[in-house]
């Protein structure tokens, strides 16, 4: 049944895939106890003396739910419960913390510092493991106060999070009990302005107390510490002026997820580099100051009304000496097959003041653009664009799951003489209708010419060989058989340092998505739960070779980063060592509940 | 929700702003994607952290987010790096779905004079090298980026590149330029330095860089600069009742929690006079209040305690415009002078 939906598109089954997630997992990916399966399942405890006590135990469910959608439906309770509790947390309101307790809790310290094996990190920073030890629990009073312990000996709790990371429920209407293994982060700034952080995860017993859940018993199962003292990044938002607000989601002007895009140039050759960030009421450009601040000046620069705002470049498309601007709009509230806005181009008269030549440019025709890839395919010196067609989900939903057929077309724009586009898409050999959010280009085989990779929502990504001229032609094997299907954005760099580019990707990630995954493995479909779970298993890194690239396991560490969308390679430390950032998180609502 | 019928209506063109633009029927104001979440209630993959993975001597990547300050909770989408203040190190810029939309971070890692700038032009070609790929002979092997003008999600980063030098103090470049198939070897660079490197050149060309910082940040949990006009305090007493601060005479704000051990401690230490001399702002939420009045009465401390409004509604209303209490380190001490000048914030170092 399941794969029949998988086949039917339907928004109630995007809506089961993923839901219900805040709980990605970060153990999953990392090494170290936290890693693994919960092994020892009862009494490992750490940071308390073993005795003669016998050691805090749970019961398991008697006769656990099986559909995947109810028990999800409890997670999804209990992690709400999980969130208040982190909020409480966050804010050190240990007396609040108190009605989410059944009278006769256990539950063994987690506020503890670790005091086991040592890890350096890059950048001084520091890597205690949790000894294990047998214990019996806590009371209630006596485990918040050492949660109390540890969070009043910050000067502020930076980080409370405690997320699902997998449940089972007893048979019920309603469910009476849950065990449910969850992830607990905690962060804060000591006074001496030492950064800590610990994370620990916990195997705990939930009872439905008066309607809602408690948490009964929690089994400290792993954990870790992290510390570090010294500066990192500092937010400058405010002091350098880059502040300027916009409508809150949902508002007018804000009510698609946003595909909030940003270009970084030097747009009034003053040598520093300007940001342009476009958005459906209005664009903000900001022009760099002498003075380490930003001036906003997008209605004096002509790019106030620029709309849209998804994928964007700036380039010297004339070749004049200056960046001008083309910028994608996915418009999917157009008509038409494929739909969407056309793309605009604004061409920089040399000190930062832009016309629109959108016309001029031949670029009048409807396409719904997410990414935008500005390069040299075809080699006879002008820019080309590559455009990630995407799709228009309210219309025309993806046909699948797994391996979507009905996306917009994607387009390649051969550039001419003087900023002007020619479609040449047909010759191009770029012929797929995948949902493409993304894409990349760099001369990947080092044969002289620009290939390209495309990033593709409800499939896998593609890998275009360009065969000289502008002529591509697909590998299928030049992904390694990566099973990503779902990936927003990605990067490419040399990770391994060996002189070759290496590409990380950024994708969703969603703990419902795979616990219900594996669980339809079970069933023996393991093919179909094998590419469904490649809708939500986060970031992945490849590593090049000249034949094309191989899957790195775990992404080298750097893996779960949540539901991810922007990602960017460099080296922040200037160790001549890559680094990897990424920003993440679909839609944030003000209640605590995250469906 | 406004209704209006320019739902079907091809692309907006020219550059006024259509007011109207996205304010179809309320079914349709809303991409599908979103359509099945309440836009002000329930979060849908919501408060992630953004990450930053570190790169291990050893190899691999380690998650040191929680400990480097970037790791903001916000809807982010596009993300760039680029140097914006010309220090040699990446800075990162991002765009958030929110309405705080922007936020910049300076990288404070202070590891620049181990950086090397690389700006490229094409002889052959479009003049800018869109796509050439550039490799440094770094401290730990040889390093490959990318000229790129599309990357990440929406995003067009920097027209540059920087490489890390590490310990070395100079490394060789080799370029693949756009419509090579042969690497060029360009020379040396030095750490520290900016270099042009021109198509056909033996060696790098140095390029003079006007060095700057970005504005120091403001004191943490502020939402005004040192210098700016502190609009007026409404703060309240321990059964919420509202509580004018009184305006035109200096005073010092001590904001602090009986949660939080450094604070009760400092303040149970703290000279009386000294003491006195503060006006203590409790950021407690309800449930703690009278352990809040209990020590105050233990230190002998006359008048009425004072709390900052716990609701975030009150607290936008009262104390918002100065602060974000939810963000605000304690204890911090506010300096506000007579004319209502917010004159500087103090933290207490152990």
């Amino acid at each position: 049944m399941l794969y029949q939906g998988v086949n039917r598109p339907g928004w109630w089954l995007a809506i089961v895939i993923l839901a219900a997630c805040a709980e990605e997992n970060s153990f999953e990916h990392q090494s170290g106890p936290l890693a693994e399966p919960s092994g020892a399942r009862q009494g490992s405890v750490s940071g308390i003396p073993g005795g003669e006590q016998a050691p805090l135990n749970i019961e398991e469910p008697t006769s656990v739910i099986r559909g995947p959608y109810t028990a999800e439906a409890l997670a999804g309770e209990v992690g709400d419960l999980l969130t208040e509790f982190a909020d409480r947390l966050q804010v050190r309101d240990i007396e609040g913390l108190e009605q989410h307790l059944t009278p006769d809790f256990l539950g063994h310290a987690l506020g503890r510092m670790a005091s086991g094996k040592e890890q350096t990190l890059p950048l001084g920073a520091l890597r205690r493991e949790l000894q294990a030890v047998q214990g019996p629990g806590l009371d209630c009073q006596a485990w918040l106060a050492d949660l109390s312990a540890l969070v009043s000996n910050w000067n502020q709790v930076t980080q409370a999070e405690l997320h699902v990371l997998e449940a089972e429920f007893e048979r019920g209407n309603p469910s009476p009990y849950g065990v449910v293994t969850f992830r607990v982060q905690l962060a804060g700034i000591t006074l001496g302005g030492k950064q800590e952080a610990l994370a620990r995860r916990v195997r705990g017993a939930f009872l439905r107390k008066e309607g809602a859940w408690a948490l009964d018993r929690a089994l400290l199962e792993a954990g870790f510490d992290l510390e570090r003292t010294g500066p990192g990044f500092v937010d400058v938002t405010n002091s350098t002026a880059v502040n300027q607000r916009g409508p809150a989601f949902g508002q007018p002007g804000n009510d698609s997820e946003g595909w909030n895009g940003a270009a970084v140039a030097d747009v009034d050759g003053d040598g520093r580099l300007d940001v342009f960030l476009p958005n459906a009421m209005r664009g903000y450009l900001y022009l760099n100051q002498v003075d380490g601040t930003f001036r906003e000046a997008a209605q004096e620069c002509g790019l106030l009304g620029t709309g849209g705002g998804t994928g964007l470049v700036f380039a010297d498309f004339d070749a004049d000496g200056d960046q001008d601007l083309v910028m994608g709009g996915i418009g999917w509230s157009n008509a038409g097959e494929s739909g969407g806005n056309p793309l605009r181009a604004f061409e920089n008269n040399g000190e930062g003041h832009f016309i629109e030549v959108t016309k001029q440019a031949g670029l009048g025709a409807n396409m719904p653009a997410l990414g935008l890839v500005a390069a040299d395919f075809n080699g006879d010196g002008f820019l080309d664009l590559f455009v990630a067609g995407y799709g228009r989900m309210e219309a025309m939903r993806n046909d699948n799951w797994i391996q979507a057929t009905n996306g917009a077309p994607d387009r390649l724009l051969l550039g001419q003489e003087g900023f002007v586009f020619r479609d040449g898409t047909r010759q191009a050999g770029l012929h797929d209708r995948d949902w493409t959010a993304s894409a990349l280009a760099a001369d990947l085989d080092q044969d002289g010419d620009m290939d390209l990779l495309t990033l593709n929502h409800f499939g896998v990504n593609r890998f275009w060989r360009n065969k000289g001229s502008g002529r591509f032609e697909r590998d299928e094997q030049g992904l390694g058989g990566s099973q990503a299907r779902l990936t927003f954005g990605g990067t490419l760099g040399d990770f391994d340092r060996d002189g070759r580019l290496d590409l990380y990707l950024a994708g969703a990630s969603s703990g419902t998505g795979r616990r219900m995954f594996a669980a339809l493995e079970s069933t023996g479909e393991v093919d179909l739960s094998r590419s469904l779970r490649g809708l939500a298993q986060g970031n992945h890194l490849l590593r090049g070779t000249l034949s094309g690239f191989e899957v790195m396991p775990d992404a080298a560490g750097a893996g779960a980063a949540g539901w991810a969308w922007g990602t960017v390679a460099a080296d922040f430390d200037l160790d001549g060592r890559l680094d990897l950032a990424c920003v993440n998180g679909f839609v944030t609502g003000e209640l605590p509940a995250d469906t | 929700m406004v209704a209006s019928s320019s739902s079907h209506e091809s692309g907006v063109h020219g550059s006024a702003i259509d007011a109207s633009h996205g304010l179809e029927t309320e079914e349709e104001a809303f991409h599908p994607w979103a359509l099945h979440m309440d836009p002000s209630g329930t979060s849908f993959n919501g408060r992630q952290r953004n990450r930053l993975f570190v790169a291990c001597e050893e190899g691999g990547f380690s998650d040191l987010s929680v400990l480097l300050g970037s790791d903001s909770p916000l809807d982010g989408r596009s993300l760039v790096a680029a140097d914006f203040d010309g220090d040699g190190d990446p800075d990162l810029f991002c765009h958030n779905l929110q309405a705080e939309r922007h936020q910049l971070w300076r990288n404070d890692l202070g590891s620049q004079s181990r950086a090397v700038t690389i700006h490229l032009r094409a002889t052959q070609g479009h003049p800018e090298a869109i796509g050439a790929t550039v490799v440094l002979e770094g401290p730990a092997g040889p390093v490959a980026q990318v000229i790129a003008r599309g990357s990440g999600f929406a995003s067009s980063g920097s027209p540059n590149l920087i490489f890390g030098l590490g310990s070395k103090t100079s490394a060789e470049v080799k370029v693949l330029w756009p419509g090579a198939a042969t690497w060029s070897s360009q020379g040396i660079v030095k750490a520290g330095g900016a270099y042009l490197i021109v198509q056909g050149e033996s060696s790098p060309r140095v390029v003079e860089v006007e060095a700057g910082q970005l504005s120091d940040p403001w004191p943490r949990g502020l939402r005004l600069p040192i210098g700016a006009k502190v609009p007026p305090i409404v703060l309240e007493n321990a059964v919420g009742e509202a509580r004018n601060l009184a305006l035109g005479v200096a005073v010092d704000l001590h904001f602090w929690s009986s949660a939080c051990s450094p604070c009760v401690r400092g303040l149970a230490a703290m000279d009386p006079d000294a003491r006195a001399r503060l006006q203590l702002v409790c950021v407690d939420p309800g449930l703690r209040r009278s352990e809040a009045v209990r020590l105050l009465d233990e230190w002998g401390i006359a008048g009425e305690a004072l709390f900052a409004p716990f609701s975030p509604e009150l607290r936008e209303g009262s104390l918002g415009a100065l602060m974000d209490v939810g963000s605000l380190p304690v204890p911090s001490t506010v300096h506000i002078d007579a004319s209502g000048i917010l004159q500087g914030v103090e933290r207490a170092l152990e």
